[in-house]
Parts: structure tokens; C-alpha cells; sequence
């Protein structure tokens, strides 16, 4: 993670400063916990729409869906990280992300809001975090009373078994 | 001259296009011209597109700063012009020198388009040649020439300058000129220049400011230099007049550069038709949209003529759209006559190196196949046809043995068959021997020589890597070309490759590859109320039958139909839907049948027949071996496409003999 001393400032001269100095992250609820991922990977956040099923896809992988003609692998970010399912709720939201030319969209139980993070704010992950999805996680960030779990785009679109 | 006034890199993709397609054109003109080089009469019509070609070549190479492509476009264009105004004769010699030439140039421009602008020596042998051999043959006939024969090494130095100088020159016009009309059109921006060495011996450039070219945008280009007349002395040179040899070979793989299309422009006026039809249309939903919201302010019942009209707008914009997306489709979609038009040159080449009589005979060139395997197909069918030439034809002499015509044919043709394309490669020589081969595959360990195999299977020996068909099939050696390549990139195109041979008649390559991006008729089933669909083309029948004629062999359901037995799959098991009673006691059954092989697909019922679009399933699914890929149906909803090949190699196969249909009952 890049340390910035002049990101110690306010959030609002971080904005000021431009982009280097915080991050913008889009964030999510998924059961108690709450993510965040980088704005510039989120393509665009949708409510559930039909799913269709691909079968003897891997148990994480929820289907395909039709976005103006395009087809999108859905995963349930969930059942990725090991957690127990749940049926799609009012608040759920299908959020489309894309790197290195791949898109995927991760169903999640409710998108929260954009921050704005510092750099100083975001640690990496701690030790003690030896979930099955650690590999997925880029740092954790700090904001106010709030512990925001970042995601990383690349290393979702990109591990083995996906 | 370089400068940062246009995009360079786009030149350079245009250029690699563009002067890609003239070496093509060179080429094809070039072998007509050698057909009938006997008859004494010269096509002058091909001998001028020959030098336009070369021209333009020259004028790109120019604007990039090409030097190396100028100098040598420059000496063939001059080489043609003579040919042009009589003063040399078309001869093989100097058919030969102008092949080379076409090839050396192929070689320079792969390397320049890399960014590989250095000299090689290849050039100046080659020049050096030509100039003689030019030299040469103007000697017998032009005055004042003979001395220029025999003239000092130095002289030819100053004349290459001068060469250069002129071709700057041009070149400097012509960037000018495109800078002028902002477009990046070579052809256009070249100038007409007329290079032509006078028979005088004196070494001047004239210049001849006499025309006007109104740029095609308008804008004001006063002047323009469109006549360059170089009077330049035949060239001497001390080096003998051999003929160059063709060592360098026109195969370099293709630098990867954005890859371009060209469009059939009646496709793309079709397009505009619609795209036009799709705007009136827009119109016309506005329109009705607007006088619709009135109407229902006044009374609702105005409104219903507007819902009809409406109606009528809608269906107008489905047929407009399903044309467009059909027409997009055929854009992407090019004749396979792209690839097969360099093999004329390659059949030749290789009848000169051989020693043998062939000729080459294309078929089926307008068969439309994807662009992205247009580019990728040339390889692997070079190698074959290499391989037709180098090891399928035999020698005259022992054709004539045989009473076959002394001329030997390779046959290149490709045709549509269902959604598959297929491009064959076949030759009438010698065909391969089974027992060498065997042989040899006894001796590398591959087969056991106590087993026997059926010929199949020692056939497809000769795909196994490193094995060596020119050890086994003929005594000249190949090219170090392993038949394992070709069936690699052919499987990489996710096509197969097929080889059908017969002793002393004769072997063909089939290639069968799919249309990917096609739009393909497919039987839509319904599984628990999911949509699947099967491509037509493998669809025997659709069957109703009683659940009760099920059995099972093995605790595999099978159902005999016509005496013969069929293993049945079912598809909401083997997706791992809920089970569905069928209706009535009756099982709805599609027979498919893949490689010759019929299978049984067990499905809840038949939503009829529809053409659609196929899209892959993005890698991040994975491979499910059951799934081909999907499409979007009318409504939005997508119809997963049932992999046939997949799901055939889940049933294990079992003799179709009919007493396994006495088997147990299913319970």
C-alpha cells in the first residue's frame, strides 16, 4: 500500500489534493461485514434480475445474466467467501465489475455509498483474518467508527478457480 | 521527413494492410503473366497493374520513411517500366527477378511494420542482379547503352543516390499531400509519377509541374507535383547477370497490429438501408407516441387507432433490427478466397523447387468464414499444402508409370455444412502408405507390433508430434513441418482436422471448423421450465415414447427405436434440476446423433425450432462439458446451448446389438 504523509490531512483537502491521496471506494453489506471496492473497477450496480443457471459451474457461480445483450457470469459473493446463502432481498444488488478485459457481477445484500478513504486510513489485512477469501482482500480502511474491507477487482476476475 | 503531424501508427497498420493485399495482387498478376509468357503476347493490362502495385508500395513506403521498401519498389517499378515500353522482353529470367523482388519486398515490409528499418544484405544482391540483368538485356538494344555496361562500379553508387533522392522527393509530395486532405489514403496520396530510364546516358531529374489535383476535401492545395520524370542511365554493374535465387521465404508471421476489415461495401450500403430505415422509424414511434398522449387527454378511445399504429411501428422496428444484427454479422464474415489467394504463387514455387508439374485448383472461395479465422487458417493450411506438394504428388516420371496426367492437382475448397465450414486440401498423388507408417510407428514406440489396429488410428499417427512424415512417406525431405502443428492450430480454431488417403490415389486434409459468431438454427427444448437449446444440425428426430419403453443397461436408460438401441440422457438429472413426472406416461426424446453416434436427450417438452445467435459463455464459467455457449432469446431471457460433443462422451458406449434391448425394465 502507498503511504502518503500528506494524506494525514482532512478528507476534505485529500479531496483537494486529487485522487492520490484517498480512495474512492464503492461499498457493500454482506452479512454483518461491510466491503468496499475500488470505484474505478465498478461498472455499474444493478437490483437481482433473472439469473439463468449454468449447470456444472462451480457451486459459487450463480449463472449468467442478460445485460443489454451481453452476457455476465454472476458469482454470489457469499457463497465465494464461505458464507451461508441467503435468499436475494429488496436490498439486494448485482454489482458488475471489470478488469484486464474480463467483467463479472458479484451479487452482494445491499450497496451502501461512495467514500472517499484516505490512503493513511486503509492498513493491510491483519493477521488474524485467515478466511478462505483472504487472497481477495487489499488492506482494511478506517473511516470514523467504521472498519471497511477492501476488495481487490483484479484478484477476484483473476484466481484459478474462477 | 518524419514528423508527428499524423498518426504514425495507423499509417503503419494501414500501410502493412494495404501493401499486403498489393504483394497479393502482384502475385496473381505475376503467375498469369507467367501462363502465358509461351504465348509470346503480353497482357499490357497486367503489366500496368503491375507497376501501379509497385508504385504505390513505393509512395507508402515513402511517407513512412521506408527507405529500404522505396529503393527496391523503386528498381522493380523502374525493371516494369522498361517492360512497359518494350524496351526489355518478358522472359522467365526476368519474371523470376520480379518474383523475388515482390518477395524481398514482402520481407522488408514485415520488418519495417515490426519497426525493423535496418538494412539487409539480401537488398543489395538483389539490386545488384537486377541491374545487371537489366543492364544485360538493354545492352542488345538501346543506344548508348553499351557503354553504360561496362561502366565503373562508381557510377552505380551515384545512381543509387539519386534514386533515393527522387524517391524522397516523391515521397515529401506525397506526405504533403495527405497531410492536405487529412486522409490516410495511400493510394490516393501517391503521386502519379512516371518513372522511366531514357536511353540517354545522362543522369537528370526533370520535374514537371503541369497539373492540378483538387484535394478531395476542398481546401486549397495550389500546386501539386503529380509528373516526376526520372532520366536516369541504365545502371552498370560488374556483377554477372545470374539469376537471384529465392531464398527468402514470403512466410514471416504477421506482426499483430489492429486487425482491420474490409467490408464488402454492398454489406455496408445494406447496413445504412436499415440504419436509415431504423431513423424513420424513430420518427414514426415519436410521432405516435406524441399524438398518442393527446388523444388519451381527449378520449381514451382515439387512442386505439394510435395502439394499432404503434403495433404496426413495432413490428417494423423487429424486422429492422433482425436485418441489422444479421447484416452486422455478415460484415464480420469474409470469403475464404482471402486466404486462398496466395497459394497459386505457393503451388508454384514449390512445382519449381520440387521439380514437379502441378497446379493448384480453388473452390468454394466465396464461402463466407469469420474474419478471425480467415487470419489464422493461412498457417496451418500453408502446411498442408506444403505437405500435398512436397510428399502427396509424385514425380512425373513416376506418374507417368502410373498413367496419370504428368501435371499433378492440389485441390484447395471450402463450403458450408450446417454450422460448420469446411475447407479441404487434397492432392492426386501417391497417397500415404499405412504399412510405412505403421512401420514407423512400430519403431518409435507409438503402436505395438503385435496389435492390430484399424487404419484410422495408424492414420492419425502422423499427427503425433515429431513424427516425421517425410522419413516415411517420401524421400524428400519436408520442411520440418510436423502435421502435430497444423492439427494444433486447427484445434486451437476449436476445429477438427480429418485425413482421408488412398494408395496411389491420392490424399485429402478436411478441415472442419466452426462459424463462430453465426447465427444457427437450434431446436428449443424446455427442461423444468429452463429454455436449452440444440443446434438443428444434430437433430435426427424428436421423439414422444412411453416412459415405460425405457430400460437400462448397466444403470444406464437406453430405448430402443427401430431396433436399435439408443442411450438416453437426462437432462434435468445431469443439470441437476428437480425431477419432473412426465405427463400422461409419455418422455419427450430428441435423438441427436454426433460422430455417427445417436444419443437420446430425455427433456420435459419442445418449444419449437429458432434461429439463433450464438455467444460464448465468458471463461470465468469455466468448462462445464455440457454447454456450448447461449444466446438471448426475443424476450430477454437466454437459452443456455447444449454441447452435443460434450455430453456424448458422458454415455459410455455400448454395442448396438439388439439383445441388449431385452434388458431390465426401469424400475
Amino acid at each position: 500500500m502507498k503511504s502518503d504523509e500528506n494524506a494525514t490531512a482532512t478528507v476534505d483537502r485529500a479531496d483537494v489534493a486529487g485522487l492520490n491521496a484517498t480512495r474512492q471506494l464503492v461499498t457493500f453489506a454482506l452479512g454483518a461485514e461491510e466491503y468496499g471496492i475500488d470505484i474505478a473497477g465498478v461498472q455499474e450496480i444493478n437490483r437481482m434480475v433473472q439469473i439463468t443457471h449454468v449447470p456444472r459451474a462451480a457451486a459459487y457461480m450463480e449463472g449468467v445474466i442478460n445485460l443489454r445483450g451481453q452476457l455476465i457470469p454472476v458469482i454470489d459473493l457469499r457463497t465465494r467467501f464461505g458464507m451461508p446463502r441467503i435468499e436475494p432481498t429488496r436490498m439486494s444488488r448485482i454489482i458488475v465489475i471489470e478488469a484486464l478485459g474480463k467483467r463479472i457481477g458479484m451479487i452482494v445484500d445491499s450497496v451502501s455509498e461512495v467514500v472517499h478513504i484516505p490512503l493513511a486510513n486503509i492498513e493491510p489485512t491483519p493477521d488474524v483474518i485467515t478466511v478462505s477469501h483472504a487472497e481477495f482482500l487489499g488492506g482494511v480502511g478506517k473511516l470514523d467508527q467504521r472498519l471497511i474491507i477492501l476488495l481487490n477487482v483484479e484478484s477476484i476476475l483473476n484466481t484459478e478457480e474462477l | 521527413m518524419a514528423d508527428d503531424l499524423f498518426d504514425r501508427s495507423e499509417f503503419v497498420s494501414y500501410f502493412r494492410d494495404e501493401t499486403g493485399e498489393l504483394l497479393d495482387r502482384m502475385d496473381s498478376d505475376l503467375l498469369i503473366l507467367e501462363e502465358n509468357i509461351s504465348g509470346g503476347a503480353i497482357d499490357s493490362e497486367l503489366v500496368n497493374a503491375l507497376f501501379r502495385s509497385l508504385h504505390t508500395i513505393k509512395g507508402s513506403a515513402g511517407m513512412l520513411d521506408f527507405t529500404n521498401i522505396q529503393r527496391v519498389a523503386h528498381r522493380l517499378e523502374n525493371a516494369i517500366d522498361l517492360l512497359r515500353s518494350n524496351k526489355i522482353v518478358l522472359d522467365e529470367e526476368l519474371l523470376g527477378h520480379v518474383f523475388s523482388g515482390r518477395d524481398l519486398l514482402g520481407v522488408l515490409i514485415e520488418r519495417a511494420v515490426g519497426g525493423n528499418l535496418e538494412s539487409i544484405p539480401e537488398i543489395e544482391t538483389y539490386l545488384s542482379g537486377l541491374e545487371a540483368f537489366i543492364s544485360a538485356k538493354t545492352a542488345t538494344g538501346a543506344p548508348g547503352s553499351a557503354s553504360d555496361a561496362t561502366a565503373e562500379p562508381g557510377q552505380l553508387e551515384e545512381m543509387m543516390v539519386d534514386d533515393a533522392a527522387v524517391a524522397a522527393f516523391e515521397a515529401e509530395v506525397a506526405r504533403l499531400l495527405a497531410e492536405q486532405t487529412g486522409v490516410p489514403n495511400f493510394a490516393a496520396a501517391i503521386l502519379t509519377a512516371e518513372a522511366s530510364v531514357a536511353s540517354a546516358g545522362s543522369e537528370q531529374v526533370e520535374v514537371h509541374v503541369n497539373d492540378i489535383i483538387p484535394p478531395p476535401n476542398g481546401s486549397a492545395v495550389d500546386t501539386l507535383v503529380n509528373d516526376v520524370i526520372v532520366d536516369a542511365p541504365p545502371p552498370a554493374s560488374a556483377a554477372a547477370a545470374n539469376s537471384p535465387k529465392t531464398a527468402l521465404t514470403p512466410m514471416v508471421p504477421k506482426a499483430p497490429i489492429n486487425s482491420t476489415i474490409r467490408v464488402d461495401l454492398e454489406r455496408l450500403d445494406t447496413l445504412l438501408d436499415l440504419v436509415g430505415e431504423l431513423v424513420i422509424n424513430r420518427t414514426q414511434i415519436a410521432g405516435i407516441a406524441h399524438s398518442l398522449q393527446r388523444a388519451i387527454e381527449r378520449d381514451a378511445k382515439d387512442a386505439i387507432p394510435l395502439a394499432k399504429d404503434l403495433a404496426t411501428s413495432a413490428s417494423t422496428l423487429a424486422r429492422i433490427t433482425n436485418e441489422l444484427q444479421e447484416s452486422v454479422m455478415k460484415a464480420r464474415m469474409v470469403p475464404v478466397g482471402q486466404v486462398f489467394e496466395r497459394f497459386p504463387r505457393t503451388v508454384r514455387d514449390l512445382a519449381k523447387s520440387t521439380g514437379k508439374t502441378m497446379t493448384l485448383a480453388l473452390s468454394g472461395v466465396d464461402t463466407d468464414l469469420d474474419k478471425t479465422i480467415v487470419d489464422q487458417i493461412g498457417e496451418p493450411l500453408m502446411h498442408l499444402v506444403r505437405n500435398c506438394a512436397d510428399h502427396g504428388v509424385e514425380t512425373p516420371e513416376a506418374r507417368a508409370l502410373t498413367n496419370k496426367p504428368a501435371c499433378a492437382t492440389i485441390r484447395l475448397n471450402a463450403y458450408h455444412e450446417g454450422n460448420q465450414v469446411i475447407i479441404e486440401v487434397g492432392d492426386d498423388g501417391g497417397g500415404i502408405d499405412l504399412e510405412k507408417i505403421r512401420a514407423r510407428g512400430i519403431e518409435r514406440g507409438l503402436i505395438d507390433a503385435n496389435t492390430t489396429y484399424p487404419d484410422s488410428d495408424i492414420l492419425d499417427l502422423i499427427f503425433a508430434p515429431g513424427f516425421s512424415t517425410a522419413q516415411v512417406v517420401s524421400a524428400i525431405s519436408g520442411r520440418g513441418v510436423g502435421m502435430d502443428v497444423v492439427k494444433r492450430c486447427v484445434n486451437d480454431l476449436k476445429g477438427i482436422l480429418e485425413v482421408d488417403t488412398k494408395l496411389g490415389k491420392g490424399t485429402t486434409f478436411t478441415i472442419r471448423l466452426p462459424l463462430t459468431l453465426a447465427i444457427i438454427r437450434t431446436l428449443l427444448v424446455r427442461v423444468c421450465d429452463r429454455l436449452y437449446a440444440i443446434p438443428l444440425d444434430v437433430v435426427i428426430e424428436s421423439q414422444r415414447i412411453l416412459a415405460t419403453e425405457m430400460r437400462t443397461i448397466g444403470g444406464s436408460p437406453v430405448v430402443t427405436l427401430r431396433g436399435q438401441v439408443v442411450p438416453l440422457i437426462r437432462i434435468g438429472d445431469m443439470f441437476g434440476l428437480p425431477q419432473s413426472d412426465p405427463e400422461d406416461g409419455y418422455e419427450m426424446i430428441v435423438i441427436v446423433s454426433h460422430k455417427g453416434r445417436r444419443i437420446g436427450l430425455v427433456v420435459d417438452g419442445f418449444e419449437g425450432e429458432q434461429e439463433i445467435v450464438i455467444k460464448p459463455l465468458s471463461q470465468i464459467i469455466g468448462n462445464t462439458g455440457c454447454i456450448a455457449g447461449a444466446t438471448i432469446l426475443g424476450n430477454g431471457a437466454i437459452a443456455l446451448i447444449l454441447d452435443i460433443a460434450a455430453l456424448s462422451t458422458s454415455v459410455p458406449r455400448q454395442e448396438h446389438t439388439s439383445h441388449y434391448a431385452e434388458a431390465s425394465l426401469v424400475a
